[in-house]
């Protein structure tokens, strides 16, 4: 099977990438309607000639949401393990050099915390470790083992592994891995995690082709917008998607959508992406991927983040809490990986969503009954 | 910037592929063949008749000009697909095989069940393997794992000239495929063939519209010009796109 | 001696070899293939091959098709 890196660059190599500059809306216009879009289709609805027509793709974003998924918003909730972390990634709250109270929780601690969100009404639980030593493939098939008795869904966010690890993992009951690329743009990925256990631009590239590969159910990649110019990044993130619905037909595929906002103060943004930017590339994926889930988190604002819901996002994180422990504490006792913007508990999120006619979905599938 | 058709690592500049049955002789099969401009053409294989040894149909065609692509139509599962394909390689031809499982004569419509058994002891055999198949996208998936080198999916059934009637499922299969799709069967006229290839299929292949048009010559070359022009409009983008009325409430008025 | 082609009976000589028994179902097409018990008898051995007693012989030909 050709990895996706080989036909990354043959694309970058064709005369689509100039698309991407293009300013004219007359050659995105008629784009909007079409059902199957090309790659050169993809860079158009991405440049500068779209931005005056986002009201109009949007409304076409809505119609083929609602075709796919109707009023459906599936609500999970991250779990973090540890915010201890080797890594010297400069966006993030976790990295090495930040002065933060560092926590990891034993796996009795894991079991507790599944126990407290379990109760918020939460069914879908993203368990969340950075590099983090001594907390390997055992340590999370036994967390995942122990929260399958509460949550009917178990997904990781991880650093990438071997196909292997991936099985092991599906066999211990997780459904799905999530692991966002940051940047495809490879000579900023570098520069970013030089010396950081994370440098491995390639290793992570392929890392969700061996966990399709080991038969995982759910497959969510994302870009950390912000690092790098926009349309270049959505326009990788979108073939790359493509190419794992092709490659991995059995496995769904869903777009993680986190977007750089606070950061640790030693770091500022590079490509800041605007509230319109933001809805451009959601409405922009939704035309090109149909049938991907697109995934919102609590880095966004109530108010902003619902009114996504009609352009395209099909899944919301709930009552989060980006520090481990932070189910159980009354109050913060250790460092957040970032803050959250949407302070709503997941019930006051699902009587919102339902306020707004849509449906709020905790559990959309269980294993449990068939295996 | 060339857009050769690959397979298998093969190429060809020709999508139109042709098959070299029902023809009223061989000559005429001949000059249609050539109309058509094809690379690829399908043979089938078959017992001689001791009592009436006929004049054989294939021998005006130059096989070297030609990459001979065998059928195993008459083959009702995957035992005698593979026998077929099987003695097809040994007696000289490369090891390139259509499986065409149709065990119900009347309509000809392939097995799903026994091509893909066919195609996975095939590609293990060391063929390069093209299935004949239904339009069917799941199959086209399972079809691809076991290591077909294109898929063919039916546009209607054999010999009915009824055009694409699987577009839906064909748009699918083309969407999901990691090798070539190849539209055959049923394709009537030259315009069905510039619709698959304006649906993005890689090539198609036609038959019994040569073979029983009233001018074979002028039909293949029908077919050549029209599967070349849907390739075009493929590539270039069609520009119509449905406009839809725009409604009430702006979508993105929330945007500060 | 007793042999079958394409599923009949047949008598022939003892030492007939696969050219001559073309030659008598008047076969010359370049496009035949000869099975001998199930295994393809290359061209370049139609001459040499001795039909034996009993062998089960398929004489097949490319034909046209789709």
């Amino acid at each position: 099977m050709t990895p996706f890196w080989d036909m990354l660059n043959r694309i970058e190599q064709s005369d689509v990438m100039a698309l991407l500059e293009n300013t004219s809306a007359e050659k995105v216009r008629p784009l909007i309607g079409r059902p199957r879009l090309s790659e050169a289709d993809l860079a158009l609805l991405l440049s500068k000639g779209a931005t005056p027509l986002l009201e109009e793709m949007a409304q076409q974003a809505r119609r083929i949401t609602q075709a796919r998924f109707g009023n459906a918003v599936s609500l999970y909730a991250p779990l973090y393990v540890s915010n201890k972390c080797s890594g010297t990634c400069p966006y993030c709250g976790f990295k090495k050099t930040q002065k933060i109270k560092r926590r990891t929780l034993s796996i009795d601690e894991v079991e507790a915390e599944g126990e407290v969100l379990s109760r918020s009404g939460i069914q879908h639980v993203l368990l969340v470790t950075g590099d983090c030593p001594g907390k390997g493939v055992e340590f999370l098939c036994e967390a995942a083992r122990r929260l399958k008795k509460r949550f009917p869904s178990v997904t990781v966010e991880i650093p990438p592994l071997d196909e292997a690890d991936y099985r092991a993992l599906t066999e211990c009951g997780v459904d799905g891995v999530t692991l966002y690329q940051e940047t495809y743009d490879k000579a900023l990925y570098d520069e970013l995690h030089r010396g950081s256990p994370k440098d491995n631009y390639m290793y992570r590239l392929d890392a969700l082709s061996r966990a399709g590969a080991a038969g995982m159910r759910k497959l969510n990649l994302g870009v950390l917008w912000g690092l790098s110019d926009w349309r270049y990044d959505a326009f990788r993130l979108a073939l790359h998607a493509r190419f794992l619905e092709k490659n991995h037909w059995r496995s769904q595929i869903l777009l993680g959508m986190p977007r750089l906002h606070n950061v640790p103060g030693d770091f500022t943004i590079p490509c800041k992406v605007s509230d319109r930017d933001f809805v451009h590339i959601i409405v922009t994926m939704r035309l090109f991927l149909h049938d991907a889930g697109i995934v919102v988190s609590t880095r966004e604002k109530p108010g902003f983040r619902d009114n996504l819901l009609a352009i395209g996002a099909t899944q919301f994180s709930a009552g989060s809490k980006t520090e481990p422990g932070g189910y159980s504490a009354a109050e913060r006792q250790s460092g957040a990986q970032f803050e959250i913007d949407d302070q709503r508990s997941p019930k006051a999120v699902e009587a919102d969503l339902a306020r707004l006619g849509y449906d709020p979905v905790f559990k959309d599938w269980d294993r449990g009954f068939i295996s | 910037m060339s857009d050769n058709l690959v397979i298998a690592g093969r190429t060809f500049s020709s999508r139109l592929m042709v098959g070299t049955g029902k023809f009223s002789s061989a000559q005429v099969m001949k000059e249609a063949v050539e109309a058509s401009g094809a690379e690829i053409v399908t043979v089938a294989l078959r017992r001689v008749d001791l009592d009436a040894p006929s004049d054989n149909m294939l021998a005006a065609l130059d096989m070297d000009k030609y990459l001979v692509l065998a059928n195993t139509s008459g083959a009702r599962d995957a035992k005698e697909a593979v026998r077929l394909a099987k003695i097809a390689r040994d007696g000289g031809l490369p090891p390139w095989v259509k499986i065409e499982v149709t065990p119900d004569p009347r309509t000809l419509l392939p097995d799903p069940v026994e091509t893909l058994k066919a195609a996975e002891e095939l590609v293990k055999a060391g063929f390069t393997v093209l299935p004949y198949m239904p339009a069917d996208p799941i199959l086209a998936k399972h079809l691809e794992e076991v290591g077909c080198a294109t898929v063919m999916p039916l546009g209607s059934m054999i010999g009915s000239g009824m055009g694409i009637r699987t577009r839906d499922a064909i748009e699918i299969i083309i969407d999901n495929a990691r090798v070539p799709v190849v539209v055959d069967a049923g394709l009537g006229l030259p315009s069905h063939a510039a619709e698959a290839m304006e649906m993005g299929a890689d090539a198609v292949l036609a038959n019994t519209a040569l073979a029983i048009a009233r001018d074979p010559k002028q039909i293949a070359e029908g077919f050549k010009l029209a599967t070349i022009a849907g390739r075009m409009g493929y590539l270039s983008g069609p520009g119509a796109a449905s406009r839809e009325a725009r409604a009430s409430s702006p979508l993105t008025g929330f945007i500060r | 001696m007793n042999i079958t082609v394409n599923g009949k009976a047949n008598q022939v000589d003892s030492g007939t070899s696969i050219v001559m028994l073309l030659s008598q179902y008047k076969i010359n097409s370049p496009m035949t293939i000869v099975e001998v018990n199930g295994t393809v008898i290359p061209k370049d051995e139609w001459e040499s091959h001795a039909v034996q007693e009993n062998d089960q012989i398929e004489i097949i030909q490319l034909m046209g098709g789709g």
